[in-house]
C-alpha cells in the first residue's frame, strides 16, 4: 500500500477559483489601462506571471512534485494553445511557459484552476512550493509520506495573511527518508522526518541552507519536533524572519543571512522563545485536521508480485538498450515486483528540462496504463513514474524510447541541471542550455558513461544559482565580463543531507568555447586519480582541486 | 481616504479623521483625541496617563509592539505605517498586538495601502485603512471578500473569508 493523491475538496476549489478570478478582473483593468505596469507588476508576480526577455513567462507550481495524468494532460493542452508546444521543468519541480500573452492568461488560470492546479505563491516574497521526496511512497526506508505535510504546508502557507510580504521569497522542502533527495539543507527550510527510539514521528528542523549569491548549509536548531507542533513551529520561524530579517538590501534578504548574522543557537533561541508564546490551538492542525488530509490522498493496493520479473529479464536479454535504461533509470520500490521509473528529459541535444506537449500527452497515458496515473517532479529537472510494476517495464521503455524521452542517463554525466539562462531570463549573464547541450553531447556515449558514473553538473546562467551550481560535482556558473559570456567551474558540491557540500572555486573563468573541454579534462582527470570503486566526490576529497587544475589550465598557466 | 471596517462586517468611508496628530514639541492635552508618535508615548507616558480622552501612537515597521504592553488596554487607536506595501512587518506587529497584548481598539494600515491588500490586512486584525490608491469604500469591501474561504487559523479574525478548518469541522459534525 502506498498513499495516492491529494484530492481538492469543495474549499480548496474554492480558493484557487477565487483567485483566479480576482486575477481575471488585474488582467482586464492593465489591458484597459486603468492601472500602470508599475501598478500591475504586483499583482502578476504574486499569480507566477513574469515579464521576461521575449515576453511572460507564467510559473505553474506543482505541489511537492506531484501529478496525475490529468494534471499532465492539462500542462501539455496550456502548452499547444497558449505556447509554442512545449513546457519547461525547473529545479523547483515547477512548470514554465515561455510565450504567453498576457490577455491569454486569465484563461490559462482557470484551466489549472479546473485541474486543481493554480500559480499562486510561484514567485514573489513569499512562501513557495514545498519540495518533497520525489520517491515518495515508494521509497524503502521512508517512515511516512512526506506529502501529507507537504500539502498541510501548503494549506497552511497559500494566501497567509501574515507571511505573504516577507523579506525575500522563502523556500521549505520535506524528506522523510535517510536518502535525502530534496537537497533540504540548502532550503530555508528543510524539514526530515524521522523516528525517535520510542517509536514517535518527529522533525529534525534546519534552517538557513542556500545557494544564490551566499551559499549556506542549513543549520539544525530542532531534533525532535513533535508533527502536532509543526505549523506553530514554521509560524515562529517566518515570524522571527519577518521581524528581524534584512530589508535594507536584496542580497542579503534571505533568512540564510540572518541566521548567519544571528548564529545559530541565537536564532533558535529566538525561535523557541516565540513559539512559546504562540497560541498553538490557532495555529496548529487539530489531529483531525491532518486525518483528513492523509485519507484524502488514498491508497494505491498493490499486487502481490515476485520480487524479479521473468518477463523483464527475458526482454532485457535480448535488447541493450532496454538492458542499459533498466541499469540506470529504473531504481529499486519498496513493494516487490515493482519499480521506480525515471524519465529523463536530458537527451542529447535537447534543453534539460523541456518536455513538448506531445510527450506529456503520451507520458500521462504511461502514468495512466501503468503507475496509477501518478507522475512526479524531481529538482534534477526530469520525471518519474513512480510504482511500475517490473512486468511493465519492457512496454513502458518501448514507449518512452517512441517519444524520445528513454535516454538512459539518470545521475550520469550527460544528465545535466542547467536553468533557462541567457536565451530566456531577465536576469541571466550567460547562456546555460546550449552549453549544457554541447557538454552533454561529449559526455553522452554510454560506454564512457557507465565508466565515470554518478556525475552530476549543474549550470546557472548567473548568480542566483537556478541551476543549483554550488553543488553540483562540477559546478559551472556564467559570469559577464565586459559583455562576453565566461563560466566560472566549482568542484566538489553535493546536496546531500550528510555530505551536504558547496563546490569550491577551480581557478580563472573560460569563454564558452573552451568550457565543455574543460568538463571532459575534468572527467579524464578523475578516471585516472580515482581508487577502484570510487565516485567522484570521493576522489575529488581525498586528492584535492591540484590535479583537475593542472588538466584544465595546465597548457595555459 | 480613510475606510472602516464596522463590526458587523460592513466597510465605510470617513471623511475626517477625529485624532489630531501631535509634532515632537506640541504640548500633550488633556482632552481631544490625539496621534503621538511611540517614542513620545514612551517619554510622555504620564501626560498621556493623566488624559481623558482616547489616546492614538504611530508605529514605524522597526519599532517593537511589545512596547505597548502597558498600553495596550487604554490606547484608542494604533496606526501601522508601511513605508511600502512590500514590507511585510505590519502584519506581525498587527497579529502581536491582536492576540498577544490583547488590544481590542482601532488598529490602522497607513502609508502605501493598496485595495490588494485588503484581504490580508483584514485577516491580520487591522480593521481601519487609510488608503494610497484611491479605492471607495465599495471597492475595498469587494477586494476584502473576493475569497470565500481562507486556510489559516481556526477562529474568525475577520467576518470573511471564513476559515477552511472551521468549515471542515462543521462538514465532518453534519
Amino acid at each position: 500500500m502506498a498513499f495516492g493523491m491529494y484530492r481538492y475538496d469543495a474549499i480548496d476549489k474554492a480558493i484557487v477559483q477565487d483567485r483566479a478570478a480576482e486575477f481575471r478582473e488585474q488582467v482586464q483593468r492593465r489591458l484597459a489601462g486603468e492601472i500602470s505596469e508599475d501598478e500591475f507588476k504586483p499583482l502578476r508576480l504574486m499569480n507566477g506571471l513574469y515579464l521576461q526577455l521575449h515576453g511572460y513567462m507564467l510559473r505553474v507550481a506543482i505541489p511537492y512534485g506531484t501529478l496525475s495524468g490529468d494534471q499532465l494532460r492539462t500542462l501539455a493542452e496550456i502548452g499547444r494553445r497558449f505556447d509554442k508546444g512545449y513546457g519547461h521543468f525547473t529545479t523547483r519541480t515547477n512548470i514554465q511557459f515561455n510565450w504567453i500573452r498576457l490577455r491569454d492568461a486569465p484563461d490559462i488560470l482557470d484551466m489549472l484552476a479546473s485541474a486543481d492546479l493554480h500559480a499562486i505563491q510561484t514567485s514573489g516574497n513569499c512562501i513557495r512550493n514545498t519540495t518533497a521526496d520525489p520517491f515518495a511512497g515508494a521509497a524503502a526506508d521512508e517512515v511516512d509520506d512526506p506529502r501529507v505535510w507537504s500539502e498541510a504546508i501548503r494549506q497552511w502557507s497559500t494566501l497567509h495573511p501574515e507571511f505573504s510580504f516577507l523579506p525575500r521569497k522563502f523556500k521549505i522542502a520535506v524528506t522523510a527518508t535517510g536518502a535525502d533527495r530534496t537537497a533540504s539543507r540548502f532550503h530555508d527550510i528543510g524539514l526530515r522526518l524521522h523516528r525517535r527510539e520510542n517509536g514517535d514521528l518527529a522533525f529534525e528542523v534546519m534552517v538557513g541552507g542556500g545557494l544564490g549569491r551566499t551559499p549556506y548549509v542549513g543549520q539544525t536548531i530542532r531534533r525532535d519536533l513533535p508533527p502536532r507542533h509543526l505549523m506553530s513551529y514554521l509560524t515562529a520561524i517566518l515570524r522571527t524572519y519577518n521581524r528581524l530579517g534584512r530589508r535594507d538590501n536584496l542580497y542579503k534578504a534571505r533568512i540564510k543571512i540572518l541566521v548567519a548574522s544571528l548564529g545559530a543557537d541565537e536564532f533558535a533561541r529566538l525561535v523557541e522563545e516565540e513559539w512559546r508564546e504562540i497560541d498553538k490551538e490557532q495555529v496548529d492542525l487539530p489531529a483531525g485536521e491532518v486525518k483528513r488530509i492523509r485519507e484524502s490522498f488514498g491508497m494505491r493496493a498493490f499486487a502481490a508480485l515476485p520480487a524479479d520479473s521473468q518477463r523483464l529479464e527475458q526482454a532485457k536479454a535480448g535488447a541493450r538498450g532496454l538492458a542499459a535504461f533498466v541499469r540506470t533509470n529504473v531504481l529499486p520500490h519498496r513493494q516487490p515486483g515493482y519499480a521506480v521509473v525515471n524519465v529523463s528529459l536530458k537527451a542529447p541535444g535537447e534543453a534539460p528540462g523541456d518536455c513538448s506537449s506531445e510527450q506529456m500527452d503520451r507520458l500521462a497515458g504511461l502514468a495512466d496504463r501503468f503507475s496509477f496515473s501518478e507522475i512526479r517532479v524531481t529538482h534534477e529537472q526530469n520525471l518519474v513514474l513512480p510504482h511500475v510494476r517490473l512486468d511493465d517495464v519492457p512496454d513502458v521503455y518501448a514507449e518512452l524510447e517512441a517519444i524520445g524521452l528513454a535516454t538512459a542517463n539518470i545521475n550520469l554525466a550527460s544528465d545535466i541541471i542547467a536553468c533557462p539562462g541567457l536565451d530566456y531570463c531577465a536576469l541571466a549573464n550567460a547562456r546555460a542550455i546550449p552549453l549544457a547541450q554541447e557538454i552533454g553531447r561529449r559526455l553522452a556515449d554510454p560506454d564512457l558513461a557507465a565508466d565515470v558514473g554518478e556525475f552530476k553538473i549543474n549550470i546557472s546562467g548567473c548568480i542566483n544559482a537556478c541551476g543549483h551550481h554550488h553543488v553540483g560535482h562540477v559546478g559551472i556558473l556564467g559570469v559577464d565580463k565586459k559583455g562576453e559570456e565566461f563560466y566560472q567551474l566549482t568542484l566538489g558540491g553535493s546536496p546531500g543531507l550528510d555530505d551536504a557540500a558547496i563546490g569550491d572555486v577551480l581557478g580563472p573563468a573560460l569563454p564558452f568555447e573552451q568550457a565543455p573541454a574543460a568538463v571532459e579534462a575534468i572527467v579524464r582527470a578523475y578516471r585516472r586519480e580515482r581508487l577502484p570503486h570510487e565516485r567522484f566526490l570521493q576522489t575529488y576529497r581525498r586528492v584535492g582541486l591540484t590535479p583537475f587544475k593542472a588538466a584544465v589550465y595546465g597548457n595555459a598557466h | 481616504m480613510l475606510i472602516k471596517r464596522t463590526p458587523q462586517g460592513e466597510f465605510v468611508a470617513n471623511r475626517d479623521d477625529p485624532y489630531l496628530p501631535l509634532d515632537a514639541e506640541q504640548p500633550i492635552p488633556v482632552d481631544g483625541k490625539v496621534l503621538l508618535s511611540v517614542d513620545r508615548l514612551i517619554r510622555d507616558g504620564e501626560a498621556v496617563g493623566r488624559r481623558t480622552a482616547p489616546t492614538g501612537v504611530q508605529l514605524q515597521p522597526g519599532d517593537d509592539v511589545e512596547t505597548l504592553r502597558p498600553w495596550a488596554s487604554r490606547l484608542g487607536l494604533v496606526v501601522l505605517n508601511f513605508p511600502s506595501f512590500r514590507d511585510g512587518r505590519p502584519y506581525t506587529a498587527a497579529v502581536l498586538l491582536r492576540e498577544r497584548l490583547g488590544y481590542g481598539g482601532e488598529l490602522r494600515a497607513s502609508g502605501n495601502v493598496l485595495r490588494e491588500q485588503a484581504e490580508l490586512l483584514c485577516r491580520s486584525g487591522f480593521d481601519s485603512f487609510e488608503t494610497s490608491d484611491g479605492s471607495s469604500a465599495q471597492e475595498w469591501a469587494g477586494a476584502a471578500r473576493r475569497v470565500r474561504y481562507a486556510y489559516q487559523g481556526r477562529r474568525p479574525v475577520a467576518p470573511d473569508p471564513r476559515p477552511a478548518g472551521a468549515n471542515r469541522d462543521l462538514a465532518d459534525a453534519s
